[in-house]
Formats: structure tokens, C-alpha cells, sequence
């Protein structure tokens, strides 16, 4: 593993402070006063570690957060200056703050997640919980083995889709995912035996992949955090700060 | 280790000592209760279903268990992860657990990235990965139940080379579960034979194959040297085209690898294998051939039918071909073998006595020989098979030959693709062989 990557943990916490200051704000402002400094930190953070996003998943990103905005910018509450009034549709200052407003959001939560992912461990994540005695070492193992099978189980919906279609069966989604639930409790089964005998029950493991987070690590941390901070601060000094809770 | 008096509906009188150090394969009849017995080896049996006279007495420290199908034995996301797994359990410095995964990747003959996902890895790479697994603990025994069962040849071989450097490496015992004693007879020193729940043979490698030749042929064991390919009936001339391809080329999904397909065309009475290593494309051509998935460009034309078979109907394609894919558990219906397949079919592949037990239920090489029954039960022109003869013993495999045999000496046409160069020799026609170029 890459020793210049950031620890997981700290990944983890610096991408998750926006979702956590957007909650308490509706207003443009503090998206956009939080979003561009945290993003500028990650980047840099894990320049050089990781691929950037896909092409594929910022024209995804781009038009969710289209979607969101038009319908925010037609259907949202309307108030102040109105500028067209159509049926339902009513396109007014108020509504303009809350689709700028949806659209930063959307973007300020999911890019940084987006930009981190690709460089976070999730066998380091759960090691770090595991030894600091967050979860038990077995929940830890239990997560990671569901994650190995996520692939596995649309692999056999795949299969149980054209097994039937092999039998001559209707591949109805019902048919399909209970053939597939049933298929996936037995391997389980005998996953949880393979399990067993190499050792998931045995206590006081060690953990390979564990590392304490460095200074650098907590620099990423304190700094993603009092960005979250300055930028709520910062909007509630400038009068912009529209909060979420009344 | 000990092994005495224990009873199941699979076991009856076994009485079992392992030393130190032995390596012992187990091989017998499909269905005649191998895996049941390595299972109950290495521990993984039920308490319930042990009767109480059953009793497994072990000083073995520890024991590592790798099975048939390399997609169970696989637990973690990176081979890291997997191997990791086993050696922090095993050791207390997390530093000593680096030591140990190097060590067993390396004795393993594992070349892929330590940080490689897990589920880009063939067959026979997954094999590999868990047999390091299984060494990292350094196990006192390391039991195998068929781990090249689904390999071709290449891959199979380096599956046999991986656990004989990890056994020459160490001082673990080994039991391994195979049909094919040819594979595994430099490694072992014992075999025992296993039929109908009980030991029927048990003794040095050598001396049985000399001097029990005739009790394991009777037995169904794959003995060295024994079976011979018999040519395929010649095809009756100017038979009807049943498939035709062209141009064909395949894909298992969208953005995945494609294959090209050379030309094929099929005549009733006729058989074509599909030969190639793991990964060649051999599966996904069946599945377009058999109307299951749409090809990625090109014809396969069938019959007289206007329609490309992935534009039929479920119902509609079974009249005309009908596939059996490579693990038949996904595509069981019905809650009885008696359902699944009718008794003149099912006897016609060596099913016999099993009508109440559930199809997956059965062996691997049984369920393999009831989904090609349900399949040939709804009299198609075509029958797709991938790799028919998994987990089949000799008799098994010959009842399989002769039904296979019959089918096309009544007009039916088959194309099949296998590791199994006894069964193309023995069944094809022609063969296609597909390389590892996409």
C-alpha cells in the first residue's frame, strides 16, 4: 500500500464534514464557502495517489445536480420578485436561492466523496475500528466479507436470469431474486465454514494493515473540520447563514 | 488424527487414522460420499449430524480446508485481505504476519499483485491464492476436496505444482479429494477409496493400483493407463444444418472482453467441442449460441427459425436448444429429482434411488448428470453443455457418453465445451479450439 495515501480514517472524516455542515444550512453561501477550500484540500492530499474521477461519473454528478436544480428553480417556494408564473410552475428570487442552493449541496457532498474514494481502504478503515476496539474484530471481518460479495451476488443474478431462460422459466425479478437469495444463504453457508476453520472465531488477532494516523493524517482531519466550521461562521457573520432547523 | 464409528446419511463405519506427514488421496464413485468425509476430516461436520458413536479425535493443531468451487473459498475483497485472514490469527506481531502472507504467496507460486482484487482472478489463480491461504496458519493437515474440479488443463497443473511446493515446504499431512489419480500420483503415497458411505479400499498408492486393478474399475475409479477414447459414430451424410454461425463475435457483458468465433456449422447427428484454456470465451460462446445472451455482433442461425435464438421466447428456445450451463444449481426448479427429470432420463445417466432428495442435494457430479437429464428430457435438436463430465467417475461418465451418444444417433445435434480431452475425443466431431487472443 502506497505510503504517501492518506490514512482511510481520515479520509473518511475530512469527506464526510460537508454532509455533516449542510444539514444545519440552506442557504448557497456555506456550500460554496466550505466547498471550494475542502476540495482544494483533498486534491492536494491525494495527489499523485489516486485516479481522478471518471468522465462517466462527473457526467453523472453533473446531471443530478442539473435535475435537482431545474426542479428546485420551477416547483420551489416561490418569494420575492416573481419572473414567470406558469400553472405550477412559478420561477421567483426565493426559488432561485433554493435551487442554487440544492445544486451547491449536491456537489459540495458528493465531489469530495468522489475525489477520496478511490484511496480509501476499507480493510484499514475496519482494521483501525477493529483495534481501537470500535466494533469487535468479527463485525469487522463479517463487513469486509459482505463486500467481497456484493460482486459475487450480481454475478449470480446473472446467472440465475439465464438458467432459467436456459429451463425455459420466466425470468420474472421475483423468480430471479428469490432463486437468487436461496443460492446465496447456501454459499453463505459454506462460506461461514471456510470462515470458521481459518480462524474467524479466534481471538486476539493481529491486524496487518493497521497503522496510527500521522501527523499529516491529522493535518487533513483539523483542517477539513475547521474548514466546515469557518464556513458556517463565516456566512452567519456575513447574514447569509440560512438555517436548516427553525 | 483419529476418525472412528461415524454415521450419517452419507457415512456409515468409517474408521480412519491420518499420520503426520501422510498424503492421502480420496477418490471413489459420484455421490459415493467423499466430500462428506473430508468435511468430516477437517471438522466442518455438523455435531448433529454425527451420531454418538461418531468421534473425531485430533492433535492436530490445526487443520486448512480449501473446496471445489473457487468462488466459496475466496472470502475477502484483495488477496492481501484473504491471506491476511489466516495469518494475523496465527501469529501475535502484525510484522510476523507480513513474513508469513510473502511466504505463502510465494510457496503458492502467486505472481498477481498482493493488492489485486480478489474477484478478477481465474479460476485456477483463486485455487492458488486460497491454497496460500490454507499454508499461512502452517497447518498440521491441509485437506482438499477437488480444487482443479473446474480448471483446464494448464491451470490444473499449476494448482498441482502450487500445493506440491507448499507440501514439500512443510511438514503438513494432506488429504486431497480427486478423481484423477494420474494428476496427484507423484505427491501421494496412500489412497483410499471411498463407496457408498464406507472405506472400500485403503492402502499404499502403488501396491493398490497394482495389485486392486480390477476392484477399483469395478468401483468406477479413473485408474491410469485404464480408459481409452472410442471414436464417435461417423455423422450421417447429407445430414440437415441445424446451427449455423457467422461472423460471430461475444461478449459476457457490456465492457467486458470480446471473442471472436470461428465459423460453425452444425449438422444433425453431429457433436462439436469447444476447446480452449479458462478465459478463452469458451462459456460466453455457449451462451450466445444457446440464445441465453445476445451476441456482441454477428448471426447464429438455427434451423429454419427467422428469429436470432436471444430474440425467442424462454419457452419457444427450450423446443429448439436447450443449455446446460456449467453450475446447474441456479437452474433447479422444483423441490424433488423426481421433478426435475422423468425416471427414464434420470436412470438413462445413473440417477437411481434419489427421486425424494432435493436437486441440490446431490454431488457436484450428480447434479451436473440430472440438469443434462432435465435437458434432454424436453427432446430438443440442440444441446448446449458446458464442461458435462465435472465430477463424474467412470461410471458415471460413461453412462453420461453412451445418453450423449444416443441423443445424437437420433438426430440430435450437441455442442459442448470441455477440459475433458477423453469426452471430445470421445464425442466430437470436430473441435473448435479457441486461444487466449480476443
Amino acid at each position: 500500500m502506497s505510503a504517501r495515501r492518506p490514512h482511510s480514517v481520515a479520509l473518511i472524516v475530512a469527506s464526510a464534514v460537508p454532509a455533516l455542515v449542510v444539514v444545519w444550512s440552506v442557504d448557497p453561501w456555506t456550500p460554496l464557502l466550505m466547498g471550494i477550500p475542502l476540495i482544494l484540500l483533498l486534491a492536494v492530499s491525494t495527489t499523485g495517489v489516486i485516479a481522478r474521477p471518471s468522465s462517466t461519473a462527473l457526467t453523472v454528478l453533473a446531471i443530478t445536480v442539473a435535475t435537482a436544480g431545474v426542479a428546485s428553480l420551477l416547483y420551489g417556494i416561490p418569494g420575492g420578485v416573481v419572473y414567470l408564473d406558469w400553472g405550477y410552475v412559478t420561477v421567483s428570487d426565493r426559488s432561485i436561492e433554493i435551487a442554487a442552493a440544492a445544486m451547491l449541496r449536491i456537489v459540495v457532498i458528493a465531489l469530495p466523496a468522489m475525489l477520496v474514494g478511490g484511496a480509501i481502504s476499507a480493510h484499514e478503515f475496519l482494521a483501525t475500528c477493529a483495534v481501537r476496539r470500535i466494533v469487535p474484530d468479527r463485525v469487522a471481518l463479517a463487513t469486509l466479507i459482505a463486500l467481497r460479495l456484493v460482486p459475487v451476488i450480481a454475478s449470480d443474478l446473472d446467472e440465475t436470469r439465464q438458467a432459467r431462460r436456459a429451463n425455459g422459466r420466466s425470468a420474472s425479478l421475483f423468480a430471479v431474486a428469490l432463486t437468487t437469495l436461496v443460492i446465496a444463504i447456501r454459499r453463505a453457508i459454506r462460506m461461514s465454514d471456510v470462515a470458521e476453520i481459518r480462524g474467524f472465531s479466534k481471538p486476539n488477532r493481529t491486524w496487518s494493515v493497521y497503522r496510527r494516523l500521522e501527523l499529516r493524517d491529522w493535518v487533513l482531519v483539523v483542517g477539513a473540520v475547521v474548514i466546515g466550521i469557518s464556513a458556517m461562521v463565516t456566512a452567519a457573520y456575513l447574514g447569509v447563514w440560512n438555517s436548516a432547523i427553525r | 488424527m483419529g476418525f472412528n464409528g461415524a454415521d450419517s446419511e452419507a457415512l456409515r463405519d468409517i474408521t480412519l487414522t491420518i499420520r503426520a506427514g501422510e498424503r492421502i488421496l480420496i477418490t471413489g464413485p459420484s455421490g459415493g460420499g467423499k466430500s462428506t468425509f473430508v468435511r468430516a476430516i477437517a471438522g466442518l461436520l455438523d455435531e448433529s449430524t454425527v451420531s454418538e458413536f461418531g468421534k473425531r479425535t485430533s492433535r492436530a493443531t490445526s487443520v486448512a480446508y480449501v473446496g471445489q468451487e473457487p468462488d466459496e473459498q475466496i472470502l475477502f475483497p484483495t488477496i492481501r485481505e484473504e491471506v491476511a485472514f489466516v495469518a494475523e490469527t496465527a501469529v501475535a506481531d502484525p510484522t510476523e504476519a507480513d513474513v508469513r502472507i510473502r511466504e505463502a504467496l510465494d510457496s503458492a507460486g502467486v505472481t498477481n499483485s498482493i493488492d489485486a482484487h480478489t474477484g478478477t482472478l481465474s479460476g485456477g489463480e483463486k485455487q492458488r491464492v486460497s491454497i496460500a491461504t490454507a499454508m499461512a496458519a502452517r497447518p498440521d493437515l491441509l485437506v482438499l476436496d477437488e480444487p482443479t474440479a473446474s480448471l483446464d488443463g494448464i491451470s490444473m497443473e499449476t494448482v498441482r505444482d502450487a500445493v506440491h511446493r507448499v507440501i514439500d515446504d512443510s511438514d503438513s499431512a494432506l488429504v486431497i479429494v480427486e478423481h484423477r489419480i494420474k494428476l496427484w500420483r507423484k505427491l501421494v503415497d496412500r489412497i483410499i477409496v471411498v463407496a457408498d458411505g464406507r472405506i472400500a479400499l485403503d492402502g499404499p498408492l502403488d501396491e493398490v493400483l497394482a495389485q486392486q486393478r480390477s476392484a477399483l474399475v469395478a468401483l468406477g475409479v479413473w485408474v491410469p493407463g485404464h480408459s481409452r477414447a472410442t471414436k464417435p459414430k461417423s455423422r450421417q451424410r447429407g445430414a440437415k444444418t441445424v446451427v449455423s454461425t457467422r461472423r460471430l463475435v461475444v461478449r459476457r457483458a457490456e465492457g467486458a472482453r470480446s471473442f471472436r468465433i470461428p465459423a460453425l456449422n452444425l449438422r444433425e447427428g453431429e457433436a462439436v467441442a469447444i476447446t480452449g484454456p479458462n478465459g478463452s470465451g469458451k462459456t460466453t460462446a455457449l451462451r450466445v449460441l444457446g440464445g441465453l445472451i445476445a451476441p456482441q455482433s454477428g448471426v447464429v442461425d438455427y434451423l429454419d427459425l427467422d428469429a436470432q435464438p436471444h430474440d425467442l421466447s424462454a419457452r419457444d428456445l427450450v423446443t429448439v436448444v436447450s443449455s446446460v450451463i456449467q453450475n446447474p444449481s441456479y437452474g433447479f426448479g422444483n423441490r424433488t429429482v423426481a421433478d426435475e427429470a422423468p425416471a427414464h432420463e434420470r436412470a438413462a445417466v445413473g440417477l437411481r434411488g434419489m427421486d425424494r432428495r432435493h436437486p441440490q442435494s446431490l454431488s457436484g457430479g450428480e447434479r451436473r448428470r440430472l440438469a443434462i437429464a432435465t435437458a434432454l428430457a424436453r427432446n430438443p435438436r440442440i444441446v448446449i453443455l458446458d464442461e458435462p463430465s465435472f465430477g463424474q467417475d467412470a461410471h458415471s461418465w460413461h453412462d453420461l457418453l453412451d445418453r450423449l451418444r444416443d441423443f445424437l444417433d437420433a438426430g440430435g445435434a450437441i455442442i459442448l465445451a470441455s477440459h475433458d480431452q477423453l469426452l471430445v475425443r470421445s464425442l466430437a466431431h470436430r473441435v473448435i479450439h479457441l486461444g487466449d487472443s480476443s
